[in-house]
């Protein structure tokens, strides 16, 4: 469990690998809210620059639900290529959408000249807030409409912005599906 | 559409380009900025009619837009000027330190690390002799890009903001990340904006301040500032005194993906 969850922590934004959450989040889940964070947060012990464990964010905001009402904390870790949706609603994950229980990552990489918000606030967010998704997540056993699936998410809530763009985006991770490169 | 160039200037004799004279001293060159103060009469002569540059060695008045070597002329300036700057500046602000007895300086714990096609990693802790106070940075990025079809990328940093730490009576400074106190990080840029080549630069100027910064419009989590997680604002703070630590950090990533740059301190 803990090396599904260390191989999720260290990749970086622009290596997101969807195999590599939902093995950790299908890890997580069965530990219940508490033994999760518990987990996490051991990965953060001691925990040393360079490496920023971004991966655990999309861990936390795949496993976890919240109540439409609470909604999910932004990620501050700077200004990612694509903007937030105007409706946060649309897309309470972001930068994470789940598609047929495929957690896509939709930004490539973030300029940053300050500092990324610690991961350990969001441990406290969820541990405040979230209920530990009931299920486990169970990609379909094939790929072939994924894409039209993700892009009717998209256009609810962007229109037609940035859909050629993250359309590249999400094809590498589907590549990684494809390959089960985990 | 930017028009790139490869050119040889060994052909000429000593010049000074208009491009080179607007750049150090944001003025055309003629004297006539001074208000007389150079081109008056002076020991019998009058040089109000003699230019202060020759117009040889490059053609055009659009000399600092062209690209040679993968950066045009005003860049190759700045990418020099800016560690000379740093430097002296950080000679000035040492010398403002032992006169008030507050100092900034930044440790590197990663980086600089120039990736492909320009990607940045550079993470820092900052310390100071100040205490019960703040360190503001003053930020200041530029960004020429373009993508695949040569048109102009737009520019994925916020040109110039202010960000804050604060620092306690023991001197913790605050917030910091597995302490690093500042990241200057950006991703690959041909994928993440479709920037095939260019040219960034970023500037940071450090104070130290027992003003408040929370109290002169500086918000964390600044959605219109590249800051994060920190206070920040894109409007200038009262009574900053005098910069003690100067940083810089600049890039240049070409089509081939290779990306050359520097970064200090």
């Amino acid at each position: 469990m803990m090396a599904a969850l260390g191989r999720a922590a260290t990749m970086t934004v622009g290596d997101y690998n969807p195999s590599l959450v939902i093995d950790a989040v299908n890890a997580l889940q069965p530990l219940g809210k508490e033994g999760a964070l518990k987990a996490i947060t051991s990965c953060l012990t001691g925990q040393r620059d360079p490496a920023y464990p971004a991966g655990l964010l999309w861990v936390l905001r795949v496993l976890f639900n919240l109540s439409p009402s609470q909604g999910f904390p932004p990620v501050n870790i700077g200004t990612p290529d694509i903007p937030p949706p105007v409706d946060p609603e649309t897309l309470p994950r972001f930068p994470i959408v789940i598609v047929n229980d495929i957690p896509f990552l939709v930004v490539r990489g973030h300029v940053l000249r300050g500092l990324p918000e610690p991961v350990e606030a969001h441990i406290r967010y969820f541990l405040d807030h979230g209920v530990v998704r009931d299920r486990l997540l169970v990609p379909p056993a094939t790929l072939d409409a994924i894409e039209g699936e993700f892009l009717r998410v998209w256009h609810a809530a962007y229109g037609s912005a940035y859909a050629e763009h993250v359309l590249k985006t999400i094809r590498q991770q589907i590549a990684h599906l494809g390959r089960g490169t985990r | 559409m930017r028009e790139f160039v490869e050119k040889s200037r060994a052909t000429h004799g000593p010049t000074v380009n208009p491009a080179l004279s607007r750049q150090a001293t944001g003025h055309t060159g003629t004297g006539a900025h001074l208000g007389g103060a150079i081109s008056a009469p002076r020991f019998g002569n009058d040089f109000s009619r003699i230019p202060i540059h020759s117009m040889r060695g490059l053609p055009g008045a659009d000399d600092e837009n062209q690209v040679i070597r993968g950066r045009t002329l005003g860049e190759t300036v700045g990418d020099v000027a800016r560690p000379v700057g740093t430097a002296l500046g950080n000679v000035f602000g040492s010398l403002v330190g032992l006169a008030t007895g507050i100092t900034i300086s930044s440790a590197t714990n990663s980086g600089p690390t120039h990736g492909a096609n320009g990607a940045m990693t550079w993470h820092v802790g900052l310390t100071t002799s100040g205490r019960n106070g703040w360190i503001v940075q003053d930020i200041e990025n530029s960004w020429r890009a373009v993508d695949a079809a040569g048109s102009a990328v737009p520019s994925p940093f916020t040109p110039h903001y202010w960000e804050a730490w604060a620092v306690d009576g023991t001197g913790n400074v605050t917030p910091s990340v597995a302490g690093d106190n500042d990241y200057w990080d950006q991703p690959d840029l041909k994928a993440a904006f479709g920037a095939v080549e260019g040219h960034w630069a970023t500037k940071g100027k450090c104070y130290f301040t027992t003003d408040d910064p929370a109290t002169q419009g500086f918000i964390a989590k600044n959605p219109n500032t590249n800051a994060g997680d920190l206070l920040s604002s894109t409007s200038a703070p009262a009574n900053l005194g005098i910069a003690r630590l100067h940083r810089y950090a600049q890039g240049t990533w070409e089509t081939t993906g290779v990306h050359t740059g520097s970064a200090r301190p």
